[in-house]
């Protein structure tokens, strides 16, 4: 498989899982999938492909991370999940 | 000469020492990651935590490639980032533990958040594992270290058809092929109908391996012989009983067999070859049910040259066997 493929795949994924409102429900692995996208992208650029491979498969497990959590995060398990999640103090 | 190497062994020792700088750098930012993780940064400063864990993961990147430069910049993200998550996680607390107390959150409670379903059972939670059906260690973020069940360099993780070998460009499927016959739909002409790869996958039609024409018999595929020998190799066989299919049809016609080489090596031994190829030719052509007084062996040796003789080509296509009408006898 080549790297363009795995990048696109992470890219689609990371959609998604922004459609799914993962910015909210799933901030640290959407940031992580977006940083690791941007990551391979640039290292396909400098023609890098099996590190920007490597990359974009991070990206990709991150982004399907933010999907599922983002999916959990919005489903009935919210509320008791959300009781869990430490917020900053006001 | 001296003073050019003296400055390259500057340069390089300044390079090690950036690289050795950016490293000691790099420890110190994940020492600050590991202090803002054991505060619950990962609930409480997220982004900060993912930017800093990220950059640093590519600093390091880079550092094995030697490129300290590059490291440097990501290191310039990932401090201030892995400040701001530590800072941010002091003044967090869990709502259930402000309720009470109004305290920050004990380091026992650091960590990823907790939640009941772990499907793949590797003690790892869904919302935290990268592969929730499949068990694997934390250090893979519950992901198993992968596999290639089928063999074909394509492994598991990104293989479209992990029981199948199949090519990368085909994300590790195999090409299909409808008609079964080996050739597949992408290469097939006919994807229907079975066919031999020969025929680009398509039935009937076979290629004649020989063109009889009035003063020759011209050959599609030349004769091969051992390298300096006179053995005729097997994969001529079909294209030397098509030639005696052809004897055979026309038995009023003399054929002479003649043997070309190129000017490699002495003339005399070429010759000599030369004819020695000729008469293996005829014999073999004999040995298929042509009448032997049909036939006559020469040797030209490097004579009769058809292509130069200074190019590997040219002389490839000089040493041949060619076959000449001969006028009829009286």
């Amino acid at each position: 498989m080549t790297a363009t493929s795995v990048v696109d795949d992470a890219e689609l994924s990371l959609r998604r899982a922004r459609g799914a409102d993962s910015d909210r429900y799933a901030q640290y692995e959407t940031t992580l999938a977006e940083l690791y996208l941007t990551k391979a992208r640039e290292m396909q650029g400098h023609a890098q492909y099996g590190e920007a491979r490597a990359l974009a498969s991070e990206a990709l497990r991150f982004a399907n991370a933010a999907n599922r959590k983002a999916a959990e995060g919005r489903s009935g398990g919210a509320a008791a999940s959300s009781a869990s999640l430490a917020v900053p103090k006001e | 000469m001296t003073r050019a190497l003296t400055v390259a062994a500057c340069c390089l020792l300044l390079a090690c020492a950036a690289g050795n700088a950016a490293r000691q750098r790099a420890d110190s930012v994940a020492a600050q990651i590991q202090a803002a993780r054991e505060q619950n940064a990962e609930a409480c400063a997220p982004r900060e935590l993912a930017v800093a864990e990220a950059n640093l993961r590519f600093a390091r990147i880079e550092l094995d490639k030697g490129d300290s430069r590059r490291a440097e910049a990501h290191l310039d993200t990932a401090a201030p980032a892995a400040r701001d998550a530590a800072a941010k996680s002091k003044d967090c607390v869990r709502p259930g533990v402000a309720a009470q107390e109004r305290t920050p959150a004990p380091v026992a409670a650091a960590g990823p958040v907790v939640s009941a379903i772990d499907s793949d059972g590797d003690g790892i939670p869904d919302v935290d594992d990268l592969c929730p059906d499949v068990p694997g260690p934390p250090e893979r973020k519950g992901c198993p270290l992968f596999s290639d069940r089928d063999g074909d360099g394509v492994t598991d993780d990104i293989d479209r058809c992990p029981e199948l070998p199949g090519p990368k460009e085909n994300f590790g499927c195999p090409w299909p092929d409808r008609d079964g016959d080996r050739v597949a739909d992408k290469d097939d002409r006919c994807p229907d109908e079975p066919g031999s790869p020969d025929n680009h996958g398509c039935p009937g039609k076979t290629t004649a391996l020989i063109i009889v024409r009035r003063d020759r018999i011209e050959l599609m595929q030349q004769i091969h012989f051992q390298p300096n020998r006179a053995k005729i190799l097997s994969d001529s066989n079909d294209v030397l009983r098509e030639v005696a299919d052809a004897i055979k049809a026309a038995p009023a016609v003399a054929v002479r067999i003649e043997g070309h080489t190129d000017n490699v090596g002495k003339r005399k031994e070429n010759v000599k070859l030369s004819k020695e190829r000729a008469e293996a030719v005829k014999e073999f052509l004999v040995g298929e049910g042509v009448e032997a007084t049909q036939l006559r062996a020469v040797g030209y040796g490097p004579r009769r040259p058809i292509a130069s003789n200074s190019t590997k080509a040219g002389r490839k296509l000089n040493r041949r066997v060619e076959f000449r009408m001969e006028e009829p006898k009286q």
